[in-house]
């Protein structure tokens, strides 16, 4: 059983190959270093929120924003207005097989920078 | 050296091209590797700290870091 400093040191990877051991190391290898370049590309309060609620915001050139679900790619996007969620979308990474982390990314650069063209080809759900 | 990159998000999570700006060799085999991607459907975006990043239609070699995403599609 590790103690709470040997857990302390493990790195990203390792923790998720022990979460997930029937995952290929390559999927883990390649999450983590997905996740990294996510966790690079937000802004600190964007960071601070996925850590601690496993979600973050994203405002569109609209100014209409969005929280960006952690935990999947599909349906994840929820359309915010005044705090409240009107809806959600769904708009993915073509190819699902992807790191999830990548997914997110590519929905928070897209969110943020080709807010129309998101909006175009996502899926509205309830 | 003056390290710009690209960051190509692909299954492995990314692939990462780096240039040096003075470089033109550099240059042109990230502008070629720019233009492949995005005459396959990918969007490219000019990323900056603590800014809102940017859409890209053509690759600008002075751009310090730039993603490129394959296509979205709704679910």
């Amino acid at each position: 059983m590790r103690n709470q400093t040997e857990l302390r040191r493990i790195s990203n990877h390792e923790r998720m190959r022990m979460a997930q051991p029937h995952v290929r190391p390559s999927q883990i290898q390649a999450e983590a270093k997905a996740r990294d370049l996510l966790l690079a590309s937000l802004t600190s309060d964007q960071r601070a929120s996925l850590q601690a609620v496993r979600w973050f915001v994203v405002e569109g050139k609209s100014g209409r924003r969005y929280r960006v679900h952690d935990g999947h790619a599909m349906g994840n996007v929820d359309v915010l207005e005044e705090g409240e969620v009107l809806y959600r979308l769904c708009g993915h990474l073509g190819d699902t097989s992807m790191p999830l982390a990548d997914h997110l990314l590519a929905q928070k650069l897209m969110l943020e920078a080709d807010e129309d063209a998101f909006l175009q080809l996502a899926n509205r759900h309830a | 050296m003056t390290e710009h990159q690209m960051n190509i998000l692909d299954r492995s999570g990314h692939t990462k091209i780096s240039w040096d700006p003075s470089n033109a060799d550099e240059v042109q085999f990230a502008r070629g590797v720019f233009e492949e991607k995005t005459a396959a459907g990918f969007r490219a975006f000019m990323v900056r700290d603590g800014e809102r990043s940017t859409r890209m239609d053509d690759f600008d070699p002075s751009a310090r870091e730039m993603m490129l995403v394959p296509q979205l599609k709704g679910g």
